[in-house]
């Protein structure tokens, strides 16, 4: 066995003075640090997570906390940030979740326009009046958004510089009206009786008699 | 969670797809897919003539007259005339 270096014997002993000091001027908050992460969390699993992070954050960012100052501000300031980004990663995450939810739903109203005889309403019939007018019955909101995606071809992002609005919005909005569009679409089709379905299917050899 | 089927992970993303919004992975990923899948294949196509149609619309879209009128006003103000 060797003997420790010198060096390594003074990186031992500042990194021992460093986790004396963080033990003696941080840890005491942990339990006001856990009452601000409940509050923040509301309920205890998050808050512990949350807690835990804060802390480990604190620890490898112990160099930039300037001694003398309130250590309990500091360690809340991490942890409302860490709180924070977590709650954006989430947000992220459901919004994608919803994105997928509606290409989901395009496919089950094509599946309802086949049972009800109108999945040919696309391609076959002239639905330029109805679909204005579907287009004009929409929330502002999602009516400026298909307006300039949908009807003028712009990009997403042409959309989300136009409305000052994040591309996700654009995508959530763009996606939720397409959804109300071809529902009412797909109404109007229906009761309008373009259904190939709800027409009595011809008498067997009907064509053949004339 | 049980495993989504191949079927619906390419169904999740038909709105990116067409919009030409997915990166090249998942599109050659969704191409190959659609290429075997017939069902598949009749929801996109759907979509498609959906959109088609909205692009379409825009020829129904008369500008109004009014508005027409007042833009009209305003270029000749600047000099613009249409009996040039």
């Amino acid at each position: 066995m060797t003997q420790p270096t010198r060096a390594t014997a003074a990186h031992a002993t500042a990194s021992d003075a460093r986790n004396r000091e963080f033990a003696d001027v941080a840890l005491p908050h942990l339990p006001s640090l856990a009452r601000v992460a409940m509050a923040l969390a509301g309920n205890e699993a998050d808050a512990d997570d949350l807690v835990q992070e804060t802390f480990l954050r604190a620890y490898k960012h112990w160099h930039t906390f300037e001694r003398g100052s309130d250590c309990r501000r500091w360690l809340s300031t991490i942890c409302r940030n860490a709180f924070l980004e977590q709650r954006r990663r989430e947000a992220r995450s459901v919004a994608v979740e919803d994105q997928e939810l509606e290409s989901l739903a395009a496919a089950r109203l094509h599946n309802h326009a086949r049972a009800s005889g109108v999945d040919h309403m696309f391609t076959r019939l002239d639905l330029g009046p109805a679909i204005s007018a579907a287009i004009a019955a929409l929330e502002p909101p999602f009516r400026d958004v298909v307006v300039l995606a949908d009807v003028e071809g712009f990009t997403y992002e042409e959309v989300a510089e136009s409305l000052s609005i994040p591309v996700g919005t654009v995508r959530s909005r763009l996606y939720r009206a397409r959804r109300h569009l071809q529902e009412a679409l797909l109404q109007y089709a229906i009761d309008a009786g373009f259904s190939t379905a709800s027409a009595a299917p011809p008498a067997p050899g009907a064509n053949r008699t004339r | 969670m049980p495993p989504r089927s191949i079927c619906e992970s390419v169904v999740r993303q038909l709105w990116p797809y067409l919009d030409g919004a997915v990166d090249e992975s998942a599109r050659e990923m969704i191409i190959a897919h659609l290429e075997e899948c017939a069902m598949c294949r009749s929801h996109f196509d759907f979509a498609q003539a959906f959109l088609d149609a909205v692009a379409r619309s825009r020829s129904d879209v008369q500008p109004d007259e009014r508005l027409r009128v007042r833009v009209l006003a305003a270029l000749s103000t600047e000099g613009f005339s249409l009996t040039a």
